[in-house]
C-alpha cells in the first residue's frame, strides 16, 4: 500500500508529517482490512526529491505506529460498527456499478483504451482541484490558516535531495565506453535479427537474448521494436471533459482572453508540455482543462516529450506561449533544453511557464534563463494562474 | 511555414490583405494536380489519429514529407478547444519531414476551421502528401469533402452504428471505408454491414465504388491497403477530370462561404450570388483569394450605397 503524497502541499511543509502519519493510522486501523505492506512518502515531496534523511523519517513514522503502539495486539476494532458498515456497503455498492460500466465496454483493458480510466482519474481531480480553489475543502496552511512562523526545516529551499548534475554525464559516458567495446557486425547482426522477427510475427525472445549478449542496448533493443511498432501513447484524458459552470473569477480571465484574441488577430493558443520521463500528470492535466474552460486553444500533447519535440511543436502549431510542467526534479537541464531548441527553431519569442515542484533558488535560475513565470504547488489557484498567462502573452505582444 | 499558417488565421485587416496575396500567389502559381489532399473523418474515438499515424510512417519510409491539420471542436460554451490529435501522431516526433498544424472548429458547426481551405493550400506548396482530420457527426463529411480530393471515412466496430450512418447520409460522400480496430472481433462483421449499406445506396458517380476495407492502426495490419486504394482513388478522379472538378467545387464553395460568413446571402446577392462566383472561377486566371477580396471590396460598396428607391 502506498499512501499517496497528492494530498502534500508545499505551503508549511512541515504539516506533512502530521498528514502522513494520520494517512498511515487509515490503511492500518483496521486488521481485517489493513494493508499487506506500507510506503509512506517524505513529508517535502511536494518541494522535491526527499534525501535519505526524509526517507529515514518517513519509516520511522510507520516502526512507531508498528512497535511503540499496541495496535497489533487487537482484533479488528470496527467489528459491530453500523457507521463503518454502511460505509463499507456505500463503497461496495459504489465499486460494484463502476465494475458493471466497465464491464460493458468489454473489460479493463478496452476502458484503459478508449480513455474511460483516465477520463475518471481526471475528473476527480479536477473536482478535487476545484473544490480547493473555491475554499469548499479546506487544506490547511493552503487554503485556511496560512499566517505562518518561518521554518527551521525549510533551510532557504535547500531541504531536499540534490542530484549531481554530472551523474548524467557519467552515466553517458559509461554506455559510450561499452559500445566501443562490443563487436559492430555482430551488433548489426543481432539487430537485423530481431527486426526480421517481429516483422514476420516471430518469437521476439530468442533474437532479444542474442541482442542482449552481443552487446545492444536497452535503448537500441527498443529503438528496434519502435521503428515496427510506433510507440504507446496513453489516453491523455483531458478531451472529453466537460465545461464547468463558470466561477466569476474564471468568467473575467475568459473575457480578458477573448479581448486578448482580438488583439492577437487569432484565439490565444497554448501548449501544454510535459517534457523528460515523469509520468505524473495530474498537474499538467489540470492547467490544460482550465485554459479551455476560459476559452484558449490547449494543445495538450501528453507525457514523456524531448525538448526538442516540444519546440517543434510549439512552433508548429503557432502557440502563444509554453507551459511546462516537471515534477521530476529535472527542471534545470529540461528547461533550459526547450529553451534552446526555441532558440534553434527561430521560435525564441514564444514566451515559456513553467509548473512543478521546483525549490526557490531554482525557480530563480530559471527566470534568470529567460522563463516568464514559475508556478509551485503552492500556487494552487488556477484561475489566478490563467490571468497571468494572458499578461505573459500581452506584454509578448506588446514588445513584439 | 507556421508564420504563414498563423498570417491565414489572423483576422486583423491588414495581416488579411497580406495572407490574401500570399494565397492568391500560391494558388494561382501551384502546378496541377499538385499533392493529394486527403481528407480522414469519422466518430469520435475511431482511430482516425492513429490510423493517421501508421499512414505517416508507411509514406515517411518512402521518402514522402507529411503535413497534417487536424481539427477539433471548440466547446461552445468557453469557446476553447482541447487538441489532442497531435498526441496520437506519434510519428511526427521530431522530424522535420512531417508537419501537424492542429486546429480548432471554433463557431463553425461542420468541424472546419475557417482557416482549413487557406491553410491546405500552404501546406500543399510545401509537402508531398496533405491530411485533414475532422471529427464526423454527419456534416463535417460534406465539409471535408469540400477540402479534400479524396475523403476517407474511419469506423470502428460496433453493432448498430451502420444503421446510424445511413440515417445521416454519412455514406454518400466518402470514397474509402475503413474498419479500423480490425483486431476486435466484431470488426468483420461491422465491414460487412457497411458493404451492404453501401450497396443499398446510389452506386457513386463516376464509375468509382468505394471500397470497404478492415484495418488496425494499432497492430499496423491493413494500412498498406488503405495507402494503396487512397491512391487508386486519387489516379482514377485525376484520369477522370474529377479531381479538377473537385478542386474548382471547393474554391467555390470557399468563396461563398468566406462571403456570406461576412456579409450573409444578401451581402452575397449583391454580387451575383453563388452562380456569379462559380462564374468567375472558371474564367481562369483569378484565384479564389483574390476573388474573396475583390467581391468583398464590391459588396461593402454595394452595402454602403444608398439603397435604390422602389
Ligand atoms: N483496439 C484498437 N484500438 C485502437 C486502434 N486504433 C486506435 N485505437 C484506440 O482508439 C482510441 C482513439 O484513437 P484516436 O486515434 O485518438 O481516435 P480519433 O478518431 O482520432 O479520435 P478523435 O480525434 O478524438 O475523434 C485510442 O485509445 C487508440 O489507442 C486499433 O486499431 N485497435
Ligand atoms: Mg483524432
Amino acid at each position: 500500500m502506498q499512501v499517496n503524497s497528492l494530498g502534500l502541499t508545499e505551503a508549511q511543509p512541515e504539516n506533512n508529517a502530521i498528514r502522513i502519519a494520520y494517512e498511515a493510522l487509515g490503511v492500518t486501523l483496521s486488521r481485517r482490512a489493513r494493508c499487506r505492506s506500507l510506503q509512506l512518502p517524505a513529508w517535502n515531496e511536494a518541494l522535491g526529491l526527499p534525501r535519505p534523511f526524509d526517507q529515514q523519517w518517513a519509516l520511522r513514522t510507520q516502526q512507531i505506529l508498528a512497535l511503540e503502539s499496541d495496535l497489533l495486539e487487537y482484533g479488528d476494532l470496527f467489528d459491530g460498527s453500523s457507521v463503518v458498515a454502511q460505509k463499507v456497503d456505500e463503497l461496495l455498492s459504489g465499486a460494484r456499478e463502476e465494475l458493471e460500466k466497465v464491464l460493458a465496454m468489454g473489460g479493463a483493458v478496452p476502458a484503459v483504451e478508449n480513455a474511460y480510466m483516465k477520463q475518471r482519474l481526471v475528473e476527480s481531480n479536477t473536482a478535487r482541484v476545484r473544490a480547493i480553489e473555491s475554499g469548499e475543502r479546506i487544506v490547511v496552511g493552503l487554503n485556511a490558516y496560512t499566517e505562518a512562523e518561518p521554518s527551521p526545516l525549510d533551510e532557504g529551499g535547500r531541504s531536499i535531495l540534490r542530484v549531481d548534475e554530472s551523474a548524467e554525464r557519467e552515466q553517458i559516458e559509461r554506455l559510450r565506453a561499452f559500445r566501443a567495446e562490443r563487436n559492430p557486425k555482430e551488433v548489426e547482426a543481432a539487430r537485423r535479427a530481431l527486426a526480421d522477427a517481429i516483422a514476420n510475427g516471430q518469437n521476439a525472445m530468442p533474437p532479444s537474448i542474442r541482442a542482449a549478449h552481443a552487446g545492444l542496448s536497452t535503448g537500441e533493443w527498443a529503438d528496434v521494436l519502435r521503428e515496427r511498432f510506433g510507440e504507446y501513447r496513453a489516453p491523455t484524458g483531458v478531451s472529453a471533459q466537460p465545461v464547468r459552470v463558470s466561477s466569476e473569477s474564471a468568467e473575467r480571465v475568459r473575457a480578458r482572453v477573448q479581448d486578448l484574441g482580438r488583439t492577437l488577430g487569432r484565439p490565444l493558443k497554448i501548449l501544454i508540455g510535459k517534457p523528460g520521463l515523469d509520468g505524473h500528470s495530474n498537474g499538467a492535466e489540470q492547467v490544460a482543462v482550465k485554459a479551455r474552460d476560459v476559452g484558449m486553444e490547449v494543445v495538450y500533447e501528453g507525457i514523456r516529450l524531448t525538448p526538442e519535440e516540444i519546440a517543434k511543436s510549439a512552433r508548429d502549431e503557432g502557440v502563444h506561449v509554453i507551459g511546462l510542467s516537471i515534477l521530476s526534479g529535472s527542471h534545470g537541464v529540461l528547461v533550459l533544453d526547450v529553451l534552446h531548441h526555441l532558440r534553434a527553431d527561430r521560435a525564441a519569442e514564444i514566451p515559456v511557464v513553467v509548473g512543478g515542484i521546483i525549490p526557490e533558488e531554482d525557480a530563480r535560475k530559471l527566470v534568470a534563463a529567460g522563463v516568464r513565470r514559475v508556478y509551485t504547488p503552492k500556487d494552487y489557484d488556477l484561475a489566478r494562474i490563467m490571468s497571468e498567462i494572458v499578461d505573459v502573452v500581452a506584454e509578448t505582444a506588446t514588445a513584439a | 511555414m507556421p508564420e504563414a499558417l498563423n498570417l491565414v488565421d489572423d483576422a486583423r485587416p491588414a495581416q488579411r490583405e497580406a495572407a490574401l496575396e500570399l494565397l492568391d500567389f500560391l494558388e494561382t502559381q501551384a502546378p496541377f494536380p499538385g499533392p493529394a489532399r486527403i481528407g480522414l473523418t469519422g466518430p469520435p474515438g475511431a482511430g482516425k489519429s492513429t490510423l493517421l499515424d501508421a499512414l505517416v510512417r508507411a509514406l515517411r519510409q518512402r521518402g514522402r514529407s507529411v503535413a497534417i491539420v487536424a481539427v477539433d471542436p471548440s466547446s461552445q460554451r468557453s469557446g476553447g478547444a482541447l487538441l489532442g490529435d497531435r498526441a496520437r501522431v506519434r510519428s511526427a516526433r521530431a522530424d522535420p519531414g512531417v508537419f501537424i498544424r492542429s486546429m480548432a472548429a471554433r463557431s463553425r458547426l461542420g468541424g472546419l476551421a475557417d482557416a482549413t481551405h487557406a491553410s491546405v493550400t500552404i501546406l500543399a506548396a510545401v509537402f508531398d502528401c496533405v491530411f485533414i482530420e475532422t471529427v464526423g457527426v454527419g456534416q463535417s463529411e460534406a465539409e471535408v469533402a469540400r477540402v479534400a480530393d479524396s475523403v476517407a471515412y474511419v469506423a470502428q466496430p460496433g453493432a448498430g452504428d451502420v444503421l446510424q450512418y445511413m440515417k445521416a447520409g454519412v455514406l454518400e460522400l466518402p470514397d474509402v471505408f475503413v474498419v479500423n480496430k480490425s483486431d476486435r472481433p466484431d470488426a468483420s462483421q461491422t465491414a460487412a454491414e457497411l458493404a451492404t449499406g453501401l450497396s443499398l445506396s446510389e452506386p457513386g458517380a463516376g464509375g468509382w465504388t468505394p471500397p470497404v476495407l478492415l484495418a488496425s492502426a494499432r497492430a499496423g495490419t491493413g494500412i498498406d491497403a488503405v495507402e494503396a486504394e487512397l491512391e487508386r482513388h486519387y489516379r482514377h478522379i485525376l484520369e477522370s477530370g474529377e479531381l479538377d472538378a473537385r478542386r474548382r467545387r471547393a474554391r467555390e464553395a470557399f468563396v461563398i462561404e468566406a462571403l456570406t460568413r461576412r456579409y450573409g446571402s444578401f451581402g452575397l446577392d449583391r454580387v451575383g450570388g453563388p452562380d456569379a462566383v462559380a462564374e468567375r472561377l472558371r474564367e481562369a486566371g483569378q484565384s479564389s483569394f483574390a476573388l474573396v477580396g475583390e467581391l468583398s471590396r464590391r459588396i461593402e460598396r454595394a452595402l454602403a450605397a444608398p439603397a435604390a428607391p422602389r
